[in-house]
């Protein structure tokens, strides 16, 4: 039994979670990362507020601002939800499926690259890794990413995984977005959902995305209802629970007709259909958002301003490495060799304009 | 080298590995497999056992050399069956040879060489092929699962786990709930196992080098590496096996037994598991809470109490308070899982309650799950939403607190009132301001709650496994816990004690601040319950007060081990009855699987079928994708329309030993059920040839008389005997085929050769006995006897056998509900008399007048009308016979003694005493009676006598029940699916 610095804390747990405490610290994404996967290992299912709550809690004492801390945690625990190391569902309670959502712990699972570059996926019991102690010691830890690469060109990764009882996902499994559609046709789309549900009346805690603000700064184009007249990307307040996201029609400020996103069925979060669905009404209107691409040494950066689904986020996590980004909300990097077929997808399936180069 | 040669030479070699092996203290057996003979050697030993025989009855002088052939045999062993197999490679061993001389043999050679002995009920069963395969060793078809099981727990491995193979063996045994029969029974015989296992792991280590030989042990080595995945499996298992060999004391293997002397020894030991459910608050609307219980893994109870593990996993578990349906089998095994309560569980309830009765269990689940004892419990509400409970009555500034009581609260207006969705308690809402006033105090008072005091404790870094805030907290076994401790006050000293002769810690921290916390590093801590003292003083040494101090409670438990596959805390939620059902259940519906999960999205299904495990399947399909949730009913009849339609389907399954349902969904994960043949003494399997079918009995059991009987379709009650041979031609009617030996029985319905229509048509025949309890008795007798039997794959042997389960059916209920019932029963079924008409044969009860107030006389179309038998139909089963326990009190049908509910006992006509069972249990085994006679023993035991009188007593009620079930089949629309008897009349087994 002895005394601990806050520092040999840090040290201690960052260890404990396989992590080199040289270069971490539980502030790190890479420890933040290991220590929601940890929480998640004991606490699935549980409401994102709960794991939230059992990262940030043991951090008091050791961090100068929990608030700061808490915020990152959060933007963490998105990032891991995109890229599938927990999966946020309704809970099911008896069979029937209720309005409450709940992460669920991802099946250890990992996705081969054609490089032979392995993503690995998805949070065991108690923290057990399935792994062997050799292939446990070559993880790469990037962001809240994990990866494994051959050690040789003869190593056979998959067959290696698959044998040790992991979960292989199909690259197109992993990265599979909706089917391809111009921004035009998504809208109408959601547009025809909507006129086929009955009038809503008062929408309690409704807050709308405003097409109509700049679109490099995401949180600015939240607003309450006033006036406004159309349709739009909004969230709805739940009694005890999170916001649900949903596609509503108003008339001078008053709901008229509403749909809860994710439309049943689908296999995207709410989120992921409810920003999507931002990126065409934007690009439909002639204002769409925006991307930057920066050289970095043998790299280029690229930088995003509102959010993207999490199969966008997906590709990224699989190429690129997320790096912090100023005045942007998020931003990877990726090998030069990637970028134009980033660009094209961006385009097309996210109906984004890029920033040219110099432009601030 | 002749067969006497070798039995000198091999005689040498046991003695010699006898003498070697009786130096260790644990006397460790031989087996017959450990003969030290290289390949050729086998073969060369093999050849001159089946010259030997082919002219001469085996030999005591050659006893030796036989057990090794029948123990070589024994290891290629998968299942199947052993005597087949022994009698086609060992030519004129069935005119020479006998079975009990194996059995002899092998006795005089434990005698001789100390040799292993089979043990566990499983030997009982099988007892003469029990012998060659314990001394096998580990048959080639288990080697992969032990490998595999080996993997799973590694992490879970000690030093003192490898000191006593028994104690390793019961520690795999408490793991292999859910794997293949035969494994189960391999792991029967624990110290035979542990001895295996560590052999395995540690062979060549220091103290190990003499649990198997070397030459065997090699050689199941090699046969386990032949497949990748055994090959990685134990490769891995080594490896932690190594490195943890050299830890003691942190485990599950530190000294502990598995039979406690004393009763307080086992509750202690309970308490230490970490096994106590844990009660959740969740807001769910305006000043609304809904109560849930998370109930633990209870798969730690099976490493401490292997004696509670057929209870565990054979019997479904009731939760205290909650409304929904029972848990499947097996469900408490795999993880923590959340049930919401309705009523809130009374003080003796014991929170978990396991169908069948275990005094044993019941008596360690007292010392943990039961409610904390009193009338108050206090949640804390956290960051979350959700309230926790906190054991200390304790609360904090500024925080917020629910407290829950089964008593009435004195109105306070700093306590809101909260509603639960829970019976039974009231609840306030305490939003405990960061300064408390007077009123505040006076109010906490009043509540019996204190004020937390100034020191403050947590996990520091990451989050224990679980910290109920005030204290109380879990963590692994393979972590370091760290704690944070914090005071409001100024101190100069902090002490640190875990138990007086523990580790302790002093610290003067004159430097440290009111408010800025400490961290503190506790050593590593073994499996159970620690409490650490933490006091902390102000002032000089000599005049130091305590200005706070706190206890804390830490288990330790160990990691569940991962295992591929589905989980409780993943997305994708698959449910079993049983937990591990065999593929005769699967394929004649009697066993109920659910698959729940996102609703909408679909999960692929295919289905794979083999004749030996571990070869290429000899069926494959996919069928159409199912969408979430997917229910029993859905999957029962998913499986019947897309799988056992298929023309090859039952085929397949009669030549399968195995078939594996793998459920997918990308990310949600991949589920596979598999499903072995049952594995029993004496059982039939049916093969096609061209002229027609014949039933072959695979006879594993020990020896005894044995009877062979066909009963045909025709005339289901008359058992025709049959040579005792072991294959039989049937007829081109085919029949009910049952064999008897001993104490085993089997039978199986064999399908009709159909050629044309005519040969679909079949009218059972079954003559009315005299309305005596016994003729009843007998007709359930035969109805449970084709309940039972087996089908083939061909789906017209479940239409002949629901055929016949319905004609003994109306012959019984034309028993209990008289003549006229009978008759219009049976015009009922030829289709003569429509359900209106027979609804008028169920007579107005005597005592309307009673029941209704002297309102005026029930009309026959009252009972039970049109449109609420519709609606039942579709309602689920428990809610139909809650409906029909309904209506028969309303006009009072029962009778008397089922009525009153009452405790008398009194003799019935047959001199069994009687005691009289709820209103409850006579409806249901009434409606268990009308639609499925056969199963009724199994659901009733020794109560069915007792129920067949009350329903005598009460024929009102007897027809009733009948006319019910028989209105449900007729309003579903749908034909019965596999394991029905009536539609919508599937009952849990």
């Amino acid at each position: 039994m002895r005394r601990l610095t806050a520092v040999e804390v840090h040290a201690r747990k960052i260890r404990e979670l396989g992590l080199d405490p040289e270069g971490l610290d539980l502030m790190t994404p890479e420890g933040l990362a290991g220590a929601l996967r940890r929480a998640a290992s004991y606490l699935c299912p549980c409401s994102a507020a709960t794991l939230v709550r059992a990262v940030v809690r043991p951090l008091r004492g050791l961090v100068p601002d929990l608030d700061h801390a808490r915020e990152l945690v959060e933007d963490t625990l998105d990032a891991m939800v995109a890229h599938g190391d927990l999966l946020e569902q309704p809970e099911v309670q008896d069979g029937a499926q209720s309005a409450r959502v709940l992460l669920y712990a991802a099946p250890v699972s990992f996705v081969v690259r054609h490089s032979g570059l392995v993503v690995l996926l998805g949070v065991a019991a108690d923290q057990l890794s399935p792994l062997p102690s050799e292939l446990e010691r070559r993880i790469q830890y990037l962001g809240h990413i994990r990866r494994l690469s051959p050690s040789s060109a003869s190593e056979d990764l998959r067959g290696e995984l698959r044998e040790l009882g992991l979960l292989e996902l199909t690259s197109d499994a992993w990265l599979r977005g909706p089917k391809s559609r111009t921004a035009s046709q998504l809208l109408a789309a959601n547009d025809r959902a909507l006129d086929a549900v009955a009038p809503s009346r008062d929408i309690p805690g409704l807050v709308l995305l405003d097409p109509t603000k700049p679109v490099r700064y995401y949180r600015g184009r939240w607003i309450e209802p006033r006036a406004q007249t159309g349709r739009f990307v909004a969230r709805r307040e739940q009694a005890y629970g999170a916001d649900l996201w949903c596609y509503v029609q108003l008339t001078n400020g008053q709901p008229e007709r509403m749909i809860d996103l994710p439309q049943r069925g689908s296999r995207w979060r709410g989120c992921d259909e409810a920003w999507h669905l931002q990126m065409a009404i934007d690009a439909h209107r002639g204002g769409a958002q925006r991307f930057r691409v920066t050289p970095s040494g043998q790299a280029v950066v690229i930088e995003f301003f509102s959010p993207a689904p999490a199969w966008a986020r997906r590709r990224w996590d699989a190429i690129g490495e997320p790096v912090p980004t100023t005045g942007g909300l998020f931003a990877y990097r990726i090998p030069k060799a990637e970028i134009e077929e980033e660009r094209r997808f961006v385009h097309e399936a996210l109906w984004l304009e890029e920033i040219a180069v110099g432009s601030r | 080298m002749d067969l006497a040669g070798w039995n000198e030479r091999l005689s040498l070699h046991f003695a010699s590995l006898r003498d070697v092996r009786a130096d260790r203290e644990t006397h460790l057996p031989i087996f017959a497999l450990e003969h030290g003979l290289s390949d050729v050697e086998v073969r060369e030993l093999s050849e001159a056992v089946r010259v030997h025989v082919r002219h001469a009855p085996p030999a005591r002088e050659h006893a030796v050399a036989w057990i090794v052939y029948a123990a070589e045999i024994g290891y290629g062993y998968a299942g199947d069956e052993y005597w087949q197999t022994f009698e086609a490679k060992t030519p004129g061993w069935t005119r020479n040879g006998e079975r009990d001389w194996i059995r002899d043999a092998f006795v005089a050679f434990r005698k001789r060489f100390e040799a292993a002995s089979p043990s566990g009920p499983w030997a009982g069963k099988f007892s003469i092929i029990a012998w060659p395969i314990t001394h096998a060793i580990l048959p080639r078809d288990l080697q992969q699962q032990l490998a595999r099981i080996l993997y799973d727990l590694r992490h879970s491995f000690s030093a003192e786990l490898f000191d006593e193979p028994q104690r390793l063996g019961d520690f795999i045994a408490a793991q292999s709930w859910n794997t293949s029969a035969r494994f189960r029974n391999l792991v029967q015989a624990p110290a035979l196992v542990g001895q295996i296992a560590a052999a395995l792991l540690l062979q060549g280590r220091e103290g190990f080098k003499t649990l198997l030989h070397p030459m065997t042990l090699k050689r199941i080595g090699d046969d386990v590496d032949r497949e990748r995945r055994g090959r990685d499996w134990l490769r891995g298992a080594r490896r932690a096996a190594e490195e943890r060999a050299k830890i003691r004391g942190l485990t599950i293997g530190r000294p502990t037994k598995t039979t406690f002397d004393r009763r307080d020894e086992a509750r202690a030991e309970v308490e230490r598991l970490g096994i106590e459910p844990r009660l959740v608050l969740r807001p769910i609307e305006d000043s609304r809470w809904e109560v849930s219980l998370e109930i633990p893994d209870l798969s730690h109870l099976l490493l401490r109490f292997p004696q509670v593990r057929d209870v565990l996993t054979e019997s479904r578990c009731t939760v205290a308070g909650a409304a929904g349906r029972p848990l499947a089998r097996g469900r408490c095994l795999y993880g923590p899982q959340r049930v919401a309560l309705s009523r809130w569980p009374r003080p003796e309830d014991i929170l978990l309650k396991f169908e069948r009765a275990d005094l044993q269990l019941e008596f360690l689940l007292r010392a943990e799950c039961m409610l904390r004892p009193g009338t108050t419990w206090l949640f804390k509400v956290a960051s979350d939403g959700l309230a926790y409970e906190s054991r200390g009555m304790r609360v904090r500034a500024d925080s917020k607190y629910v407290l829950v009581s089964t008593d009435s609260y004195a109105s306070s207006p700093l306590a809101r009132g909260v509603e639960l969705t829970c019976e039974g308690v009231r609840a306030v809402l305490l939003d405990v301001p960061s300064a408390l006033t007077q009123e505040w105090e006076q109010a906490l008072r009043q509540f019996q709650l204190t004020q937390a005091k100034s020191i403050e404790v947590w996990p520091a870094g990451l989050a224990a496994v679980a910290w109920d805030g005030e204290g109380h907290g879990e963590w692994l076994a393979s972590e370091t816990p760290t704690l944070a401790i914090c005071s409001d006050h100024p101190i100069d000293e902090l002490t640190i004690a875990m138990g007086e002769r523990g580790p302790s810690l002093s610290l003067a921290l004159t430097d440290t601040p009111p408010g800025e916390p400490i961290f503190v590093e506790l050593p590593p801590l073994p499996v159970g319950l620690h409490k650490f003292s933490v006091a902390a003083r102000s002032g000089s040494a000599a005049g130091s007060a305590v200005i706070g101090d706190l206890d804390v409670i830490m288990r330790v438990r160990e990691a569940r081990p991962w295992s591929a596959g589905v989980t409780t805390h993943g997305p994708l939620d698959v449910e079993l009855d049983p937990a591990t059902p065999s593929l005769e259940q699967l394929w004649e519906g009697k066993a109920a699987l659910a698959v729940r999960g996102p609703a909408g999205r679909q999960v692929r299904c295919r289905v794979r079928m083999f004749v030996h495990g571990g070869e290429a399947p000899s069926f494959e399909r996919q069928l159409p994708a199912v969408t979430l949730p997917l229910d029993s009913d859905e999957w029962t009849l998913h499986f019947e329309r897309h799988l056992k339609q298929d023309k090859d389907a039952p085929q397949a399954y009669d030549h399968a030993q195995l078939c594996e349902v793998e459920f997918s969904a990308d990310e949600l994960g991949i589920f596979t059920l598999r499903c072995e043949r049952e594995f029993t003494p004496l059982r039939w399997a049916l093969r096609r040839d061209t002229s027609g079918f014949i039933a072959r009995l695979h006879d594993d059991a020990g020896g005894g008389e044995l009877a062979v009987e066909r009963y045909s379709f025709e005339q289901p009650t008359i058992g025709e005997h049959l040579p005792r041979a072991t294959e039989h031609r049937a007829p081109r009617t085919g029949g009910l085929y049952v064999a008897t030996m001993g104490e085993f029985r089997t039978s199986m319905v064999v399908p009709p050769i159909v050629k044309d229509f005519a040969d679909l048509r079949c009218e059972p025949r079954i003559e009315t006995p005299a309305r005596t309890d016994k003729s009843i008795s007998w007709l359930v007798s035969l109805a449970r006897l084709w309940g039972d039997a087996r089908l083939s794959g061909d789906l017209i042997a479940g239409t002949r056998q629901r055929l016949v389960g319905r004609a003994l059916a109306r012959r019984i209920w034309s028993l209990l509900g008289g003549d006229h019932w009978g008759r219009k029963e049976d015009e009922y079924a030829r289709g003569d008399l429509g359900l209106r008409e027979l609804r008028r044969a169920i007579p107005q009860p005597a005592r309307q007048h009673q029941g209704y107030g002297g309102r005026e006389a029930l009309l026959a179309d009252q009972l039970l009308p049109h449109e609420v038998l519709k609606r039942l139909a579709d309602a689920p089963l428990h809610e139909r016979g809650a409906a029909f326990v309904d209506f028969a009190s309303k006009l009072q049908l029962f009778p008397e003694s089922g009525r009153l509910g009452g405790t008398a006992a009194r003799s019935s006509p047959l001199g069994v005493v009687r005691r009289p069972q709820s209103s409850t249990w006579v409806a249901e085994f009434a409606l268990r009676m009308a639609s499925d006679p056969g199963a009724v023993e199994a659901w009733g035991g020794n109560k069915v006598e007792e129920g067949v009188l009350q329903l005598r007593e009460a024929p009102t009620l007897a027809r009733a029940a009948r006319f019910v079930v028989l209105a449900v089949d007729q309003h579903r629309q749908s034909h019965p699916v596999a394991g029905e008897l009536y539609a919508g009349w599937r009952w849990p087994s």
